[in-house]
């Protein structure tokens, strides 16, 4: 009779296993990666005696640093560039999120030697330079970092039944790269995400954030868009429970990396409930926080760290 | 007999680790489940509606009549946007890869004309037209379409133009100038004056987007501003008599609100909020005018489908001081509940639903 009881306790732990089968390899694989969160000390970790910056009470507000990068064809699959680097500052205790988007093509000195365009930061060092980079010329301390491919992306929104939002004026563009699953990475397409309320998918969600040809406000147009599709991921994703763990683990295969570990992921999850979109303050380097200008043939972002660094010190900590 | 107990344990082992797997995955939510695709004519309506529906899903068209849907799918490419024909029949849009094209569809939704001819064989010189609106005498279309600009080739911005209904795309004129890099001037009605209420699209000193309803007097001109920039407003629709004007405003945030105002051919009066705190889209007026449809997500599967909302009679009149009507504070949701119409539609919400009388009426 033990017997009987004990070969179906395996047998239930084996279709439990099975099914967070993907969870537990992306917990494996892609969660815990350390990045230089321990090169420098966490101010904000008060409530933290171990010392532990990637354990933070959830009491103790933290800074995480989003990267969103191409990862098709055109780059060798370790030195992608990032499109997208986003400060996000999340205040637990009082359910605020502040989110301050970078300019990808803000020329700045390298935390690895020289300058460069800051998107080239995770490309020459991964998300150890990326991190470095941004708290060396931000004065900020990052907590966490998340790197999503765009492939990813497109999984995770279609994963989560895609995204509803008002997307803010029709996004046009002629020359928007064809590079996800095509033989020619250099190949473009013509998109159109028409303007107003609707439901998008992971493929028209990414045509919205990542184009950028024809905005006025170019890069910084793009990062508006981007932090609107974030929080829509937010409002879908905390509508969905555990049994949905394993659809949106196996959305990634490889395309996501994180320092946050299982129990800190566990942690924050939950205050996606509670966080409303009016508690998100979003913040674009527009000017006068910026300017344009050229570096030898190059067009990039000037930083007035006049401007930014104050409005930094504002939200973020001081490393 | 042991052995016969555990030989007949074991499938039931097996089928119980089995049913722990799916028992598990019968907890996943429905946020993120795919949409429900169930076949739209096999969908029933929860509220009747007098008349013909028309609407998009799925790059197709949807007719609804007496509380049944019947599929319309001319041709190649995904099937959006229509809109009446006066002379009775349909104009959509069918959407490709890299170009969309108009369309003059016969009352059972065959291709009777091709009216633009937008493809080439370069990916960059295709354009796009959207959002026809036919002339209230059904002579001019109205569209939005995108002008290559020369000087630089990386600007696409659409912009509203006119063309003849019998005549061709080369008659075509560019009715509005949209503001640069914006995404431009989109959704025209026009009105039996001549002149042309749209959408404009723009981008504040501070870098934000936004939209306002426009009214154009008379090709070429500037026209002016209906609403304040800030009041983010778009989707304009009027109603069949022309006096009032439902319009869906976002004030900037992720939360639409339906608006209905007054409207004397140049002004706009008092608006009145109807919907607030829904996703909603694209109005459009039911042919008596005592009721609006419009797009949000609800239902079932929390897809966009086809609501229903009391309108406001024509009371109010417009402002006579200014052509901007008073805006930040429009009138608080008066007692009207909005209605599902349809539970489990997964609707274009890009798409306007067209609202037409009975064939008797």
């Amino acid at each position: 009779m033990a017997v009987i009881v004990l070969g179906f306790l395996i047998a239930g732990a084996a279709g439990g296993v099975a099914y967070f089968f993907p969870v537990l390899r992306a917990a494996v694989v892609q969660t815990g990666h350390s990045g230089d969160l321990s090169a420098t000390p966490n101010p904000s970790a008060v409530n933290n005696p171990a010392g532990n910056p990637a354990l933070g009470s959830t009491a103790s507000p933290f800074t995480v640093l989003l990267l969103g990068s191409d990862d098709d064809e055109k780059f060798d699959k370790n030195h992608v560039l990032t499109q997208s680097m986003i400060l996000v500052r999340i205040v637990p205790q009082s359910n605020q999120v502040t989110m301050l988007s970078i300019p990808r093509d803000l020329w700045v000195p390298l935390a690895g030697g020289g300058s460069a365009k800051i998107d080239a930061a995770y490309s020459n060092g991964g998300a150890k330079m990326a991190i470095a980079t941004v708290q060396r010329n931000f004065k900020v301390h990052v907590d966490e970092y998340v790197w999503i491919g765009l492939k990813g992306l497109i999984r995770l929104i279609d994963r989560l039944g895609g995204v509803d939002l008002i997307t803010s004026n029709p996004v046009l563009d002629d020359f928007y790269p064809n590079d996800i699953d095509s033989p020619d990475p250099y190949a473009t397409q013509r998109i159109a995400v028409l303007a107003g309320p609707q439901h998008l998918d992971g493929t028209h969600a990414l045509q919205y954030v990542r184009s950028r040809h024809s905005d006025l406000r170019g890069d910084f147009g793009r990062s508006q868009r981007q932090q609107q599709v974030l929080i829509a991921l937010r409002a879908k994703a905390s509508r969905v429970n555990p049994a949905d763990l394993p659809d949106v683990a196996a959305a990634f295969q490889g395309e996501l990396q994180t320092s946050m570990s299982l129990p800190r992921i566990r942690q924050v999850l939950p205050l996606a409930t509670h966080l409303t979109i009016e508690s998100v303050k979003q913040q674009v380097l527009l000017p006068p926080y910026t300017s344009s200008g050229k570096v030898g043939d190059q067009d990039v972002i000037l930083a007035n760290w006049s401007e930014i660094l104050p409005l930094v010190r504002q939200t973020f900590p001081a490393s | 007999m042991r052995r016969w107990s555990l030989l007949i344990a074991l499938p039931l082992m097996v089928a119980f680790g089995f049913g722990v797997y799916f028992g598990l995955a019968s907890f996943k939510s429905k946020a993120a489940q795919r949409a429900v695709s169930k076949p739209v004519t096999k969908t029933r309506t929860l509220v009747p509606l007098a008349g013909v529906v028309f609407m998009a899903q799925g790059g197709a068209l949807y007719r609804l009549e007496n509380g049944q849907f019947s599929e319309i799918k001319p041709g190649p490419g995904d099937w959006t946007q229509p809109t009446s024909v006066p002379q009775g029949g349909l104009i959509a849009v069918s959407r490709q890869l890299h170009f969309s094209d108009l369309y003059l569809l016969d009352g059972s939704g065959h291709p009777v004309r091709q009216l633009t001819k937008n493809q080439t064989n370069t990916v960059e010189t295709n354009h796009w037209a959207f959002y026809p609106n036919l002339s209230p005498d059904g002579k001019t279309l109205f569209y939005s379409y995108d002008p290559k600009d020369l000087s630089n080739t990386f600007r696409v911005d659409l912009a509203v133009w006119s063309m003849p209904l019998q005549g061709t795309q080369a008659q075509g004129r560019r009715r509005t100038t949209p503001s640069p890099y914006t995404g431009g001037d989109v959704e025209p009605l026009s009105l039996s004056s001549g002149a042309v209420i749209y959408t404009k699209y723009g981008i504040d000193d501070a870098g934000h987007s936004q939209s306002q309803i426009w009214l154009q007097a008379h090709a070429g001109t500037i026209g002016q501003a209906l609403t304040e920039p800030a009041d983010d407003c778009s989707a304009p629709a009027l109603s069949r008599d022309g006096t009032r004007l439902a319009m869906v405003c976002t004030n900037g945030r992720q939360s639409s609100s339906l608006q209905v105002a007054p409207f004397d051919g140049q002004r706009l009066g008092p608006r009145e909020v109807l919907v607030e705190g829904q996703l909603a889209a694209m109005p459009t007026w039911a042919p008596d005018g005592l009721s609006l449809l419009y797009t949000a997500p609800g239902g079932s599967n929390g897809r966009f489908q086809l609501w229903l909302v009391q309108a406001p009679r024509s009371t109010a009149s417009p402002s006579p001081q200014a052509a901007v009507s008073p805006s930040g504070n429009p009138t608080p949701v008066a007692a009207r509940q909005p209605r599902l119409v349809t539970n489990d539609l997964d609707l274009d919400a890009t798409s306007a639903p067209l609202w037409m009388a009975p064939a008797s009426s």
